[in-house]
């Protein structure tokens, strides 16, 4: 294990070094093209249907971007040129709970707090156009 | 106290891979480090630029990069004009099935927390003066954390790192996966940092491949700005090995 770990750092290190650039591949949640039109009801996010234009935590940094935004909800709708609004609700969901559980824990509560209000408010606004989401949490261990 | 982002510049880390690796280091951070480091709490948050972005004095950013802005590194912490901020190399590309290689990022962040303004020295039980960097001396040990987001579990290695007796003396255990059974020891690939009575940087390596592994604290004694830096490779730059 220490080995391959070792290992891992020597190609890493080699392939700066040798100045090959970026080795990953493009990522997965490239848009290529506008978002599919607004479709109200109910989405399961863990359902493979839902994601027609990322993966879920592919989407994550943006959404998160987003809400770290002055005016998130005006940033959360310009996802919406690119991702389905059940994409992005569905992990305006996820964000929320991770946010609701680091505001219960973080030393400094007020940027997870910002982003528990403005997930909610996206939430709750997505909710009034009919469109709801499930399945979205997530957790670490 | 901060949050952490953590950003690809030019998507050079997939935008999945880096929410997986945020949402390990966050906690690691809670779970792991906080309780045995004075309970203070950091998050952790992956975000996909910082356009837009509110600044604010609680957001540190660890950017990935190809290229680094000190030659030979895998990733360094520093503090400049009172901005702390850090960067690292992409993790390589995981083999499907095979974990996602957040031990760079994990390290930064640790040892940012552990010294956020790259100057602290504590004295150790040997009288040296040691850096205060969480993770140099177990650097090459890493311990994996299982993520789910929506539909997907992944697998994030996160780095070691050492606990206050290590610096302080005392009974163990001396880091977080109990491999060392003393203060200021380091496992192998280890490495860390002291001042001699003269005041000048020593490093004491745990082997050759710690040598190799070449870990170092920068000065630009001018600016008084310190950077702490992980992981370089150079065989030419590697110093005698001291014990």
């Amino acid at each position: 294990m220490k080995v391959s770990w070792f290992g891992t750092l020597l190609v890493a290190a080699l392939g700066a070094g040798g100045l090959m650039g970026c080795t990953h591949p493009p990522p997965r949640d490239q848009n290529i093209g506008p978002a599919p039109p607004f479709v109200s009801g109910t989405y399961d996010c863990g359902a493979a249907s839902t994601w027609k234009t990322s993966t879920f935590a592919g989407l994550v940094p943006a959404v998160q971007r987003a809400v770290a935004n002055d005016n998130p909800d005006n940033a959360l709708t310009g996802l919406l040129r690119t991702h389905a609004a059940e994409e992005v609700t569905c992990v305006a969901g996820y964000v929320h709970d991770e946010s609701v559980k680091q505001q219960a824990t973080a030393t400094d509560k007020d940027l997870a707090g910002k982003r528990v209000a403005a997930t909610q408010a996206w939430i709750s606004e997505q909710s009034a156009r009919g469109l709801t989401v499930t399945n979205y949490t997530g957790d670490a261990r | 106290m901060p949050e952490y982002a953590l950003v690809a510049e030019n998507n050079c880390v997939p935008p999945d891979v880096l929410a997986f690796i945020a949402a390990a280091i966050n906690l690691q951070m809670q779970r792991d480090v906080a309780p045995v480091w004075g309970g203070e709490v950091w998050t952790c948050v992956a975000l996909d630029s910082l356009s837009g972005v509110a600044s604010t004095g609680a957001r540190k950013i660890l950017t990935f990069k190809t290229q680094l802005g000190l030659a030979n590194a895998l990733g360094f912490h520093t503090e400049s004009s009172g901005v702390d901020y850090a960067e690292a190399l992409p993790p390589a590309t995981p083999a499907p099935g095979q974990a996602i290689d957040g031990t760079t990022a994990s390290h930064e962040v640790v040892e940012t927390f552990g010294d956020p303004t790259c100057n602290a020295y504590v004295a150790g039980p040997s009288g040296r003066r040691l850096a205060r960097e969480l993770a140099d001396p177990v650097e090459a040990d890493a311990y994996p954390i299982s993520v789910r987001i929506g539909p997907e579990t992944r697998q994030v290695m996160v780095s070691n790192f050492v606990l206050p007796s290590w610096f302080n003396g005392g009974a163990g255990p001396y880091d977080y996966l109990e491999h060392l059974d003393a203060p200021e020891t380091m496992t192998k690939g280890g490495y860390f940092e002291y001042l001699d009575g003269s005041g000048n940087s020593q490093q004491v390596f745990a082997d050759a491949r710690g040598r190799l592994a070449w870990l170092a604290k920068m000065t630009n004694p001018s600016s008084r700005v310190q950077a702490r830096v992980r992981g370089a490779f150079s065989r030419a730059a590697a110093a005698p090995l001291r014990t």
